[in-house]
């Protein structure tokens, strides 16, 4: 699951410098995720926190807690349990796309859990979603 | 159709006779800037034909002609300097800059694509994973400061 030279990569993590820019989020709701694995540097860090969260506009990954996240149920990523338990009926009216190129998917969490079937519901999931109505006070903030 | 056909192989042709001009060895110096002289006329004519291509694939898909979907985007960005040198040491400033740079725009992007309804947001998942709104549904890292783990 892991890469070999470290531990299990969380593909819905923090922007934090150091961590790896995984992908955007696009204006469907879905992830274009970036082929290059793209480390992200205190200087992008910055530049991303001047917007709106950039848990909502992106998808960060880092090195897996384990116990140390909230989502870590004792045995596996309780994240992707529900994707994987879920996510199929949820989307099976959704075309069938081929797996993304993704940066990180030998040592991924999910997919070492998972396999290829997390893959199809990844791009689904966005970090943190946000709230359309504070984007409309923001938004109306800036425009006056 | 024919046409452009005719100049794509002519083009990879003429790529094949400069790779053999260069393995020779003993090419002339006149040949090699012949070489390099029409090898520029050639380039300089195409334009940004990645954005032609892209603009193609566009029309071609709203035409209905393609079966298949787009192929990912592939975001190229060139700076073209022509007549001076630089050294290794500057390119490589450059080039860090120009990363820096892109990096900081694309640290702007804001599609708005979490605020869309989609089968996930929709579900009722559990407030700990997906589907409240408030507070927001955080999926994925949340560490525990360091007393509590």
């Amino acid at each position: 699951m892991a890469d070999a030279k470290g531990p299990a990569l969380c593909p819905s993590s923090r922007c934090e410098e150091g961590n790896i820019l995984l992908g955007l989020v696009n204006a469907q709701g879905r992830v274009d995720f970036i082929a290059e694995r793209l480390e992200i540097d205190a200087a992008f860090v910055a530049a991303a926190y001047e917007g709106r969260p950039p848990e909502q506009r992106f998808r960060f990954s880092s090195p897996c807690l384990k116990r140390g996240c909230e989502k870590w149920d004792g045995e596996r990523c309780g994240v992707a349990k529900v994707l994987h338990e879920r996510g199929p009926e949820l989307l099976a009216n959704e075309p069938a796309t081929a797996l993304p190129r993704c940066s990180i998917r030998p040592g991924c969490r999910w997919h070492g859990e998972y396999g290829d079937s997390i893959c199809a519901i990844c791009p689904w999931v966005i970090t943190e979603r946000g709230n359309r109505l504070e984007a409309l006070v923001e938004q109306a903030k800036t425009e006056t | 159709m024919t046409e452009k056909a005719i100049l794509g192989a002519n083009i990879a042709a003429y790529g094949l006779a400069i790779a053999y001009a260069l393995n020779r060895k003993t090419t002339p110096v006149e040949e090699l800037i012949a070489l390099r002289d029409t090898a520029r006329g050639i380039v300089a004519a195409q334009g940004d034909l990645i954005a032609a291509v892209r603009e193609l694939e566009t029309e071609i898909t709203k035409q209905g002609g393609s079966k298949a979907g787009p192929p990912p985007a592939d975001e190229r960005f060139v700076v073209h300097i022509e007549g001076i040198s630089l050294s290794d040491t500057l390119k490589a400033e450059i080039e860090q800059a120009l990363h820096a740079a892109v990096m900081k725009e694309v640290a702007k992007i804001d599609h708005g694509g979490d605020l869309v309804a989609t089968p996930l947001s929709q579900a009722k998942l559990g407030p700990s994973v997906i589907g409240s709104l408030f507070p927001p549904p955080v999926m994925g890292l949340v560490a525990y400061p360091p007393n509590l783990r």
